[in-house]
């Protein structure tokens, strides 16, 4: 039995996100195999509780242990350092000599500080930490995508084009920026990808080929459910899953949604997500939008996890078409788990992810027209029965979590 | 100047002929026995004779002179007194007697037993009267008056005392026919002084006059004369002493308008050894001069920017001018001058010929800007004096001196010209260098550091980091991030230097709690102040325990451990080292710093270049000795730079200390070594941007600069270009 102390950004009931659905899941993987975890997550608010920086989730019935919230005092987020030195070599390091983890896995450092990863090292200098990236925050301030503030696509990050992201923010800053942030990364004894794009962006970056192992996101649990209509059906229903927001290519999608109309009557598009997360004045144009579209297209609302298998069994093929490169789309892992194709863009961690002609199509990422044709074309129920055929059977748990358990044993170097 | 006389020889004289309280005195002198003359008075046409007899009194004097004495009851005011010769009737000499008390009262202090006597052997009504009116005179101010019936001239002395070495008269004329024809100086014997007035009276003696005048006599003046039609007075100025006088002085001073009384100021100690203790009214006076001149109808403007106390003595002056007045003066409040419109260095000032343009005002050909560094003319306030042709003498005040530190003052001098001034040479050398030198030079003493040790240093460090912090502190942070993973600098004594008393208090915080997370142990320094890049370098020198010193920028950060063990090796192994220096790129992997070079700028001064700077770095190769490299990233040992007394902290926040100390330990014999093996990076001048204003920085740098080249330039043009 190993203790492992999880980390993560959010906690999986208070945020969603493809990072807290991994913890969660890596979790109960490792629970489930019997080691003992603890979960802190950062909780969305300042401390609740005086002179600590921690509070405590209850687990829900069935008698998985507590989770710790880490309530984040002073974060930046430039250099995603945690300002509240004393949050970490106190009220951390405390947590650490309570738990005596046997390792420290981190899914991601945002939020928290990459601080953690220093008092890790300095309570227990041979510990395994293992850090998994899951998308390109440590190199691109926006947001991590690596998607300039105009919309292009960025292949590297260079301090004076990240000036031009951002003008009020000098190239020096930058600088600083990559060289704090690597002097923290260098403490992690492995850095898991989930994708093999993320790794070669990394690796380009300048961190440690020797610890950049690609290991992909701990795999589905729910069963598969049949499907509730012949391929004649469902290869005209699409599906978009994920937040409503631009970055995600909902646009892209809408638009196509309206040129299929044309061409392919009888398609429907179907739209799940929560458009919580953006403006106002988004989500009403979005739903105006929606409105317009007509009994075509339909905005089906937010989704829980347990729910996808339902949802799924309804629709032929799940749409991811991402403006930005994307790591490993849970959707993608999702959709082949429930045997859908999936129709994306040509780019990043999504083309990596679904072979076009095999598992899927892939569409010219951003334009709207592509995806018309590509999804006209996938109007069709011998592709998309061919296609269905072509997805590779979802990853034991088992060999996932032995890979992980791997680097857990691995002595450092 | 000559009074009229008969033809005829004078039968005698009248000294003083004084009308007070319904008596006339009366003092002169007789050729004749006075049996021979009677003296006459005519008054509203009628004849009056005064009998020389009884109430006379003569004394024989050698020669067969002799002088009389009158006093007696005399109610009508006569026009005219003349001698009449018993036998002949001529009328010898006219003197209109006049109310002159001043005069009288010397004649009472010179004779007032005699006169006294003939008094009391007067008839008893006019005995009382005569008394009465001695009496009359000796309680009251000093005033002297001349009053004349026909014309009607008055002329009345209402202050006469002694300022410093020079005698102040204040008095009212009035003289409405013009009947004065002159008026003249004489010393107390009556002889006529050759040095006349110091400032004359205007309208005395200058046609038809009334009111105030005022004038400033040499000591030597002991008499008025004063010439009318038919007559000579003799004012005897005697000075008045007591506690009054200085009282009436401030009271005219504070009367007058401010022109005229500095006018009277300024004579009264132009010249003297000993100038007279009227700080206050002079203070009072120029406090009300105005504070620019701005006379379109003579073409004349002048306005002062900033003047700026130097200490040491010395006024640096920035404004601008219109016009061209005769000449430009400084004057202070003890009479002490300098003119400056000799030594003053013109300059364009496109915002003054704007707003003429605007004005409607052409603007004279030439440039309308100066600035000066004027020899300190004596204790302040200060004011300009401007002489204006036939407007006379135009002032204004100057601002006040500002009430900053001298760095405030230091900044003001050095944005008040143009970098690229047609005469920057003599501007530096003369105005601007010594000026600011001075002002630095005269900062306060340093108050002692604060020091914060944060964690437990190590016993005998390796060698000691000196990290002076300007404007921003959280590139601690970025250091230590780097440093915490390098053995050899967990062996070494980190000393930040806070040299900015806005990030005292939150590199309080950050340090503490830096060094508790990192658990690497820094000195915090602090020196009160922002004293410069080399005054925070020398302080945590200092401090410093190591053997060798590693001056280090906030914004240098290293690429990989090892580099300081490098550069130390270095140190111990080449040759008679003074300095030895990395490599330093910028963040975008391009050269920032291999050596530096410097080079003869065409105005003459000598500039710190980096060649290759911004380029792609090419590449490493061993040792290289340079004259001078960069005090960025700096190894030397502790001894030798306490021998060479530190980096220079002439040159005001940094800049060119470090060639300084590079050039000074040429001069000692030492090398200095550049190690392109060693590489860091340097975000140069991300501390420095801090300061923002660029007219500032580069006044900065042109002034360090200047004062750089003064002191190599001999070393300098001997390595010849290269």
């Amino acid at each position: 039995m190993t203790r492992i102390l999880l980390i993560c950004h959010g906690h999986p009931e208070l945020s969603i996100g493809g990072g807290e659905v991994a913890a969660a899941r890596h979790a109960a993987a490792l629970r489930a195999a019997g080691h003992e975890v603890l979960l802190m997550a950062r909780a969305p608010t300042p401390p609740v509780h005086g002179g600590t920086v921690f509070a405590t989730r209850p687990a829900p019935p069935g008698g998985a242990p507590a989770d710790v919230l880490f309530h984040s005092p002073d974060y930046d987020h430039f250099l995603h350092s945690q300002r509240a030195k004393w949050a970490i070599y106190q009220d951390f390091r405390a947590l650490l000599e309570r738990f005596r983890p046997d390792a420290v896995h981190l899914h991601h450092f945002v939020h928290l500080g990459l601080e953690l990863l220093r008092e890790a090292r300095a309570y227990a200098p041979r510990m395994p930490i293992v850090l998994t990236l899951h998308e390109f925050l440590a190199i691109c301030h926006q947001h991590g995508q690596m998607l300039k503030t105009d919309g292009t696509l960025c292949a590297r990050a260079l301090p004076a084009d990240c000036h031009e992201c951002f003008p009020a923010i000098a190239p020096a800053a930058f600088f600083l920026r990559e060289r704090f942030i690597k002097s923290f990364l260098r403490l992690a004894d492995h850095l898991v990808c989930p994708s093999e794009f993320l790794r070669r962006r990394y690796l380009d970056w300048g961190l440690e080929s020797a610890k950049l192992r690609v290991i992909a996101n701990a795999p589905p649990e729910s069963a598969p459910l049949p499907d509730a209509a012949p391929p004649e059906v469902l290869c005209r229903r699409f599906a978009f899953f994920g937040q409503i927001t631009a970055f995600k290519g909902i646009g892209v999608f809408l638009d196509a949604a309206e040129r299929l109309r044309a061409t392919v009557p009888e398609a429907r598009c179907l739209v799940h997500g929560t458009d919580r997360h953006g403006e106002p004045a988004v989500r009403a144009a979005f739903r105006e939008r929606i409105a317009a579209l007509g009994a075509q297209v339909s905005y089906e609302g937010p989704y829980r996890q347990d729910e996808l298998a339902g949802l799924m069994r309804g629709i032929g093929w799940v749409v991811v078409p991402s403006l930005w490169w994307e790591n490993a789309p849970l959707v993608i892992q999702e959709a082949f788990h429930h045997g859908r194709p999936v129709i994306c863009a040509d780019i990043g961690g999504m083309a990596e992810a679904v072979t076009d002609g095999r598992d899927g199509l892939h569409f010219r990422a951003g334009s709207a027209a592509a995806l018309a044709a590509t999804m006209a074309e996938a109007c069709d129920p011998a592709l998309w029965s061919r296609l269905r055929d072509g997805i590779a059977p979802t990853q034991a748990r088992a060999a996932w979590l032995d890979a992980h358990l791997a680097l857990y044993r691995h002595p450092p170097p | 100047m000559a009074a009229r006389r008969r033809e005829a020889p004078a039968p005698g004289g009248i000294d003083l002929a004084c009308v007070a309280a319904g008596c006339l005195f009366l003092s002169g002198w007789l050729r004749a026995a006075p049996e021979d003359v009677v003296l006459a008075a005519s008054a509203e046409g009628e004849d009056y004779v005064l009998p020389l007899t009884g109430a006379c009194r003569v004394a024989r004097e050698t020669g067969g002179r002799a002088r009389f004495l009158i006093a007696a009851v005399f109610d009508a005011l006569p026009a005219r007194l003349y001698f009449r010769l018993l036998d002949a009737g001529a009328v010898c000499l006219a003197v209109p007697p006049a109310a002159n008390i001043m005069a009288l009262r010397g004649l009472v202090a010179a004779q007032g037993e005699a006169l006294r006597a003939l008094i009391e052997a007067q008839p008893g009504a006019a005995r009382r009267r005569l008394r009465a009116a001695l009496d009359s005179l000796a309680p009251r101010p000093a005033v002297e008056r001349i009053e004349a019936i026909d014309p009607a001239l008055r002329l009345e002395i209402t202050l006469c005392a002694v300022l410093g070495e020079r005698l102040l008269l204040l008095g009212d004329l009035a003289d409405p026919a013009g009947a004065l024809r002159g008026a003249d100086l004489c010393d107390p014997a009556g002889v006529p002084l050759p040095a006349g007035w110091i400032v004359q009276p205007e309208g005395l003696g200058e046609g038809p006059s009334a009111g105030a005048f005022i004038a400033v006599l040499p000591m030597a003046a002991g008499m008025l004369r004063l010439a009318s039609g038919s007559a000579l007075w003799h004012l005897p100025l005697r000075a008045e002493a007591g506690g009054e006088v200085p009282r009436r002085i401030a009271a005219f001073l504070a009367a007058a308008d401010a022109d005229t009384g500095l006018a009277v100021l300024e004579a009264l100690s132009d010249g003297a050894a000993a100038p007279p203790p009227l700080r206050h009214a002079w203070a009072a006076l120029i406090a009300r001069l105005p504070a620019a001149l701005d006379r379109a109808d003579l073409g004349l403007h002048l306005c002062i920017d900033a003047a700026i106390g130097i200490p040491g003595g010395g006024l640096f002056l920035r404004g601008w001018m219109a016009g061209a007045p005769g000449g430009v003066t400084l004057r202070a409040a003890d009479g002490a001058c300098t003119p400056i419109a000799a030594s003053w260095l013109r300059q364009p000032r496109a915002d003054v010929a704007q707003a003429m343009r605007l004005a409607g005002e052409s603007l004279a050909e030439g440039e309308p800007g100066f600035l000066c560094l004027a020899a300190s003319p004596g204790a302040g306030p200060h004011y300009l004096a401007v002489s204006a042709g036939a407007a006379g003498v135009l002032r204004l005040r100057l601002p006040a001196p500002p009430c900053e530190p001298p760095l405030a003052s230091i900044r003001t001098i050095l944005t008040s010209f143009a970098p690229d001034h047609r005469g920057l040479g003599a501007l530096l050398d003369r105005h601007v260098g010594p000026a600011v030198a001075a002002l630095w030079a005269g900062r306060p003493p340093a108050p002692p550091p604060l020091l914060e040790w944060h964690g437990t240093p190590p016993a005998r460090p390796l060698a000691s980091l000196i990290v002076p912090l300007y404007g921003r502190c959280d590139f601690i942070e970025h250091q230590l991030a780097q440093f915490v993973d390098d053995a050899e600098l967990r062996r070494c004594e980190l000393i930040y230097v806070v040299d900015d008393p806005d990030i005292f208090d939150p590199a309080r915080r950050l340090a503490a709690e830096l060094a508790r997370f990192y658990r690497l142990p820094l000195l915090l320094a602090y020196g009160q102040r922002n004293a410069g890049y080399a005054a925070a370098c020398n302080l945590g020198a200092g401090l410093a325990r190591g053997t060798h010193l590693l001056l280090l920028n906030s914004d240098v950060l290293p690429d990989r451990p090892g580099w300081l063990g490098a550069l130390l090796a270095a140190y111990r192994r080449l040759p008679a080292p003074g300095v030895v220096a990395p490599r330093l790129l910028f963040e975008d992997g391009s050269l920032q710093h291999a050596g530096m070079r410097l080079v003869q700028q065409p105005g003459g001064l000598w500039a710190n270049t980096h060649p290759g700077k911004g380029l792609p770095d090419t590449g490493s190769g061993s040792a290289q000795e340079c004259d001078v490299l960069s005090g960025a990233c700096l190894l030397i040992a502790r001894g030798l730079y306490q021998q060479a007394g530190g980096l220079s902290e002439d040159y005001i926040l940094g800049d060119f200390e470090d060639s300084d100390l590079c050039l000074a330990l040429r001069r000692r014999g030492r090398r200095n070594w550049l190690l392109p093996s060693v590489v860091l990076h340097h975000l140069e001048r991300q501390s420095q941007n801090a300061i923002g204003d660029t007219a500032w920085r580069a006044g900065l740098t042109l002034y360090n600069a200047w004062r750089h080249s003064r002191r190599w330039a001999a070393d300098l043009a001997a390595a010849g270009p290269p």
